[in-house]
């Protein structure tokens, strides 16, 4: 069956990286038949929006986008490229499944979590005012209906993927009205998943946790901050952000995206890891129901990575991304994969 | 700082018709949970029932304009905070939705 996809090649090493995953999954059985949009630099250099309605109305349409690394520019009136797709979109879960990868060096072994955040609310709604000269306030934004969407979504995914457990992260001890309704509302949805065991924590009772007792946990649910600051801190302990995947989730649309930076200093120079995007590209064949390319792309790649011949920079080698691109590839085609 | 406007933030269960003016303010944009769902188009997103209405003075306001403003919506709308706009420097001390 072949599958429509939008691709987003992003700024700076994003088109290096999507390149070699165009290729990965090209390779590996699965036929997409990719629809080019735009976003970030080259928008805003053209005088357009960082994400033109042109771009959001493709992914609303096609439903499925696999998405380089945008920079977002500093400065007043800048927006976010990635915030903008999650908002427009109505993508209310970032997903990242933080999994230790053979031949990645961590101190976590058997690392094996499932983070949910929820997207659209919390701080990121980015409601922010100066109140006199010398107070401003951001209004921490916390709904019913946001933090049920998420602990529901959390709580499937348990369900459907063999899960045992999900721990819902916040701050209810201090912020007892915002994060207390997170809390209440993740409760209250869990009585509905009796075969799934439900628990708490504090958010920095969390990070202790997490550096120490990894293996208590299984998928975590939390609202927007804290799942930004927790996902990059177990993206960190998996090997760093170059290999961690990410996806969101709204009801229309899936947007599979490397969490990592463009890396504008590397543009052009075919030097940086593909292998968050590449997992990310897994993430989007599953929801494609393309499991066995999904599988044969994940069993390659771990064997290249354990084999440690081709390395990019950043696992210690001096390979390029196309030379990674290509192992993975020949190890696929090789049937070993 | 120099006031240029309020936000006001109505409990309803759809995007408030309220008025496109009152008095010398402008109704800039409706948005919920920091993503602009008027003027038209609106995204195609779940919304919260709290929504932040933007209203904008063409010339110079006093905060008495405001209080009456807050009254003329009390009308037909409940609102549940307001939050003056400043500008400072010619620049905008608050900040744009999505």
């Amino acid at each position: 069956m072949i599958h429509k996809a939008v691709i987003i090649r992003g700024d700076g090493t994003g088109p290096d990286i999507a390149d070699s995953v165009i290729k990965i999954i090209g390779a590996s059985g699965a036929q997409i038949d990719w629809e080019e949009a735009d976003a970030g630099e080259k928008c805003l250099q053209a005088g357009e929006p960082i994400v033109p309605e042109r771009t959001i109305d493709a992914i609303r349409r096609i439903k499925v986008a696999l998405k380089g690394p945008i920079s977002t520019p500093v400065g007043k009136g800048s927006v976010s490229a990635n915030v903008t797709l999650r908002k427009k979109l109505g993508l209310f879960a970032c997903v990242r499944p933080i999994k230790a990868l053979p031949g990645v060096t961590t101190p976590f072994s058997d690392l094996d979590l499932v983070i949910f955040r929820e997207n659209t609310e919390d701080l990121y709604a980015q409601i922010e005012y100066y109140c006199t000269e010398g107070v401003a306030q951001s209004v921490k934004l916390i709904s019913r209906k946001g933090s049920e969407r998420i602990a529901r979504f959390a709580l499937d995914y348990a369900r459907t993927n063999g899960r045992k457990k999900v721990t819902a992260v916040h701050k209810a001890n201090i912020m007892k009205i915002s994060d207390g309704l997170f809390l209440q509302t993740c409760r209250e949805v869990s009585k509905e998943y009796p075969d799934i065991e439900f628990n708490d924590v504090i958010v920095d009772n969390m990070c202790m946790q997490l550096v120490t007792k990894w293996r208590l946990y299984d998928v975590l649910v939390l609202p927007n901050l804290y799942g930004d600051i927790i996902s990059d801190l177990c993206a960190g302990m998996m090997g760093g952000l170059g290999v961690a995947p990410g996806a969101n989730f709204g009801r229309d649309a899936a947007l599979f995206e490397a969490v990592h930076g463009s890396a504008p200093k590397y543009k052009g120079m075919d030097k940086v890891n593909p292998t968050a995007l590449m997992l990310s590209g897994v993430l989007m064949l599953r929801h494609l129901k393309e499991f066995g390319a999904a599988e044969r792309i994940e069993k390659a790649l771990h064997k290249v990575l354990s084999e440690g011949k081709v390395r990019t920079y950043d696992l210690g080698g001096s390979s390029k991304t196309s030379e990674f691109a290509y192992a993975i590839i020949n190890e696929m085609r090789n049937g070993r994969g | 700082m120099k006031l240029i406007g309020v936000d006001v933030y109505i409990w309803s269960q759809t995007i408030p018709e309220l008025p496109k003016s009152i008095g010398q303010f402008a109704l800039q944009m409706i948005s919920n949970s920091g993503t602009k769902v008027y003027p038209p188009p609106a995204p195609k997103i779940d919304v919260t029932d709290w929504f932040q209405c933007r209203y904008i003075a063409s010339s110079g306001i006093t905060h008495g304009d405001v209080d009456r403003l807050l009254s003329s919506v009390s009308s037909n709308f409940v609102w549940t905070k307001a939050q003056k706009l400043y500008e400072n420097d010619g620049i905008n001390a608050f900040s744009q939705p999505y």
